[in-house]
């Protein structure tokens, strides 16, 4: 509902509206003095539904109070250390995502390799298998992705997963009783580096790492 | 002021000064309606997880810029709104989006309304006031903040808070009033299982 439509409910909102409102909310909020009570009481008197609407209105308060709580619950995990541990980082580091898009496909490559694994060789497997190297064989993949998750925030690997899964492809099964839903899910890591390369071709085709040389961002601007 | 509101104070000041501990105690008092702001003006589709660690980002990289302590609590508003208006541009300009809405199997379509069917709904009720109406009147709901402290936030006198509460309820109860079916299902009987395809 727009702010110009809420304007005109404004108007058509009589002042003897209005302050019947004001009453039935100064109860439930526990702000009314006897004189509301009088008022609130007269005003019952002429029309017995005021009861009916501070009952109605009580009711969705309380409602609302339990939605806005539940929802709101999730604040007292937030700390602001996180934030405290060198947010400056991080934030270029999603710039650098978000600006230069496509190629982030290209740094990904650069990374292992400058880890000491060279990226353009098939069968890269010298990492460690890191926070999934403790999996317990019973887990299901849901409690195997926490796990890791949960690990990967305690070694300062993972940053966060990106909540919203990207929809690859989505198809009826048994006559349309179920979907079939194939996804994406986002996992924001970081490392730490001493240099990153570009993915190139040289005038013979053969591939190499280009070293990029990255600049201290000084715009100042945020990416959010 | 009361000895805690002192101490607030004195934390604004600590934390703009770089006082972590300060700052730690001020993100504690705060978050939780920062939260609440956060539900009134975020897009459907956002977790308020996510946009409260991207305010406590900007909390720390530019509380050092705050000139007036006592600005604090709309500073502070200005950049939960900020946050979630900036979160409903970048979906607006991505794709379609596959959001995880329950990790168990729903309940069939047309299920019984239960209470928590019942907050959920009025919750996306609430969704439909005007920003005007919907960010007091969640406010308010927010560890049952007062008129007083509603208005120092948003910078309106009381009286105008009182005004726009009550005008939100009214319109609230006619929505509901509007949503009612005969068969008394409403929004929720068609809401899906487990999944919801958000565009």
């Amino acid at each position: 509902m727009s702010d110009e439509t809420n304007s005109n409910n404004e108007r058509a909102m009589s002042d003897d509206a209005l302050r019947r409102e004001i009453l039935i909310g100064r109860v439930i909020d526990g702000q009314a003095l006897p004189d509301d009570w009088d008022a609130l009481r007269a005003l019952a008197e002429q029309d017995p539904a005021v009861w009916d609407d501070l009952n109605e209105t009580q009711r969705q308060q309380e409602l609302l109070c339990a939605g806005v709580s539940r929802v709101t619950a999730v604040a007292d995990e937030i700390e602001i250390d996180d934030a405290l541990v060198d947010p400056e980082p991080m934030v270029r580091r999603l710039r650098l995502v978000g600006s230069w898009g496509g190629w982030a496909a290209a740094a990904s490559l650069a990374l292992l390799w400058s880890l000491g694994i060279n990226p353009l060789q098939s069968g890269t497997g010298g990492q460690a298998a890191g926070p999934f190297a403790t999996l317990q064989p019973d887990l299901t993949p849901d409690d195997a992705l926490n796990q890791y998750l949960d690990t990967g925030r305690e070694a300062g690997r993972v940053i966060r997963e990106v909540p919203d899964r990207v929809v690859v492809r989505a198809e009826p099964l048994n006559g349309g009783r179920q979907v079939e839903v194939l996804y994406l899910r986002q996992i924001l890591e970081r490392q730490i580096v001493s240099q990153v390369y570009r993915e190139s071709v040289d005038e013979l085709g053969n591939e190499l790492a280009v070293p990029v040389r990255l600049e201290p961002d000084t715009s100042g601007g945020s990416i959010w | 002021m009361d000895e805690g509101r002192e101490a607030a104070g004195q934390d604004v000041v600590g934390a703009i000064a770089g006082d972590r501990d300060a700052l730690r105690r001020l993100w504690q008092e705060h978050r939780r309606w920062v939260a609440t702001i956060l539900i009134a003006h975020k897009p459907r589709e956002c977790e308020v997880e996510d946009l409260l660690q991207a305010v406590a980002v900007q909390v720390v990289r530019k509380l050092g810029e705050l000139r007036d302590p006592g600005a604090f609590r709309p500073w502070l508003r200005t950049i939960a709104v900020n946050a979630a208006r900036a979160e409903g541009r970048k979906i607006t300009r991505r794709g379609p989006t596959l959001r995880l809405t329950s990790e168990t199997p729903g309940a069939p379509n047309g299920s019984p309304v239960d209470g928590a069917d019942e907050v959920e709904r009025l919750m996306e009720l609430a969704r439909e006031l005007p920003e005007s109406y919907r960010e007091p009147l969640l406010m308010r709901c927010a560890r049952g903040m007062s008129y007083k402290q509603i208005g120092a936030i948003l910078d309106l006198p009381e009286t105008t808070i009182e005004t726009r509460i009550a005008r939100g309820r009214r319109m609230l109860r006619e929505l509901a009033g509007c949503e009612q079916t005969p068969a008394g299902a409403g929004k929720s009987g068609k809401r899906p299982g487990r999944w919801s395809v958000v565009v």
